[in-house]
Order: C-alpha cells, then sequence, then structure tokens
C-alpha cells in the first residue's frame, strides 16, 4: 500500500484526510507562516 | 521560504495561481529522502473585492472583513499538488485548483459579527470564514466545489492520485 504524507500544519485539512476514509502522516512544510497576500 | 517571498516571485498572480502555486511550493518543501509515498500540499487563497485574502490572524481585520463580505460573495480559491515519490525519488507531481463563489448573508449582525470574532474561528482561516463549523450559519448557498471552502477538494484529490497512476481506492484507510 502506498503511504500518503500531508504536507500541512492545517488541523482541517488532516480532519478532511480521515474524513475521507484515507490516512497520512503529516509533514511539516519547510514554511514561515505570514499574514498574506493583501495586494 | 515564506509566503510573501513566494508570490513576489510570480509574474501576474491571480488568486488562483497562487493558491495552486503555494500548494506545489508547500509539497516540495516537505520533501527528503526518506518519504516513501504521496505527498500532498494545498493552500488556500480567498478573493474579494479584488484582493487576495489569506487568514485575517486578528480581531480587527476579521471584523471589517465580515462588515464588507455581509451580503456579498467571494470566491474560494483551494489548490492542491500531489508529488508522486514512492520509492523516496520524485516520479512526478500534478496540481489542479478548485474554486466556489462564497454568498454571505446580508442579515448578520454586528452583533453576531463580535461574537464570532470573540470565537477565535475565523482568525485562522482564509477569508475569515468556515463552512464547516460556526461560520456555516452566516452562509447564504455555495456555488462550485463546495470543498474547495472546507480547504482541499476530495475530488480533485481523487483525479490528482489517479492521473499519477495510482489507485485511490487502495488508499481507503481499513475500517
Amino acid at each position: 500500500m502506498v503511504a500518503l504524507y500531508l504536507a500541512s500544519t492545517s488541523p482541517a485539512r488532516a480532519q478532511i484526510i480521515a474524513d475521507i476514509g484515507l490516512s497520512a502522516q503529516v509533514l511539516n512544510p519547510r514554511w514561515t507562516k505570514k499574514l498574506l497576500l493583501q495586494r | 521560504m515564506d509566503e510573501e517571498a513566494v508570490v513576489a516571485e510570480m509574474t501576474s498572480p491571480t488568486a488562483a495561481s497562487i493558491a495552486q502555486h503555494l500548494a506545489e511550493r508547500k509539497a516540495e518543501s516537505a520533501l527528503t529522502p526518506d518519504v516513501d509515498g504521496l505527498v500532498m500540499g494545498g493552500d488556500s487563497v480567498f478573493e474579494f473585492d479584488g484582493e487576495f485574502l489569506g487568514k485575517p490572524h486578528t480581531a480587527d481585520v476579521a471584523t471589517k472583513r465580515w462588515k464588507a463580505m455581509r451580503g456579498r460573495s467571494g470566491i474560494l480559491h483551494s489548490g492542491l499538488c500531489v508529488i508522486d515519490h514512492t520509492g523516496g525519488t520524485h516520479r512526478g507531481s500534478l496540481s489542479e485548483v478548485s474554486s466556489a463563489e462564497v454568498f454571505f448573508r446580508a442579515d448578520v449582525t454586528d452583533h453576531e459579527i463580535a461574537a464570532y470574532v470573540a470565537t477565535g474561528e475565523p482568525l485562522s482561516v482564509a477569508g475569515a470564514f468556515t463552512l464547516d463549523a460556526r461560520g456555516a450559519a452566516f452562509i447564504e448557498k455555495i456555488v462550485g466545489d463546495s470543498w474547495a471552502v472546507v480547504g482541499m477538494s476530495a475530488t480533485s484529490l481523487r483525479s490528482l492520485i489517479t492521473g499519477l497512476g495510482h489507485d485511490y481506492t487502495e488508499l481507503w484507510a481499513p475500517q
């Protein structure tokens, strides 16, 4: 079976993965959180 | 790597292209040689009034956004990227964006906005609203892929995994 990984710090996305019947290991993206995109 | 820097590198970014690009970069940034499998990355950007909005982070910003959004609509774009890294090798990747237009009720009161913001729920989500929690009561309707609003399209995920040559149903967790 192929393993699934979720590159996200979002609990919501992890919950979606569980809700749709999948199981994924969460990886922390090397990512700096910043206030986004007001352009 | 930070999101502002990544977006600044893009030429003529749109809300959809930003969501897709950030999803790709997030998935790529998590790759290490010991990762053996399919790596998913996601990102959401809310497009409202010509602006591309992420998380409000503060109560003041969330309150202002809600007062501007009530009675109007915006488009939530969710990018999703899947990288096939089976065997610890980059074998390919696919990504796509799903979108939905979100219509907010016009009768949301200042009191309700203040109470909603005080819960903290809208501060950490793109667009300052949720469809799957308290914010659901303030949303009139959704047109498009409702999964995009929650933050990750299940339909897109199946499409990308299948496109990379894997059987989606084999990934279901044992019951």
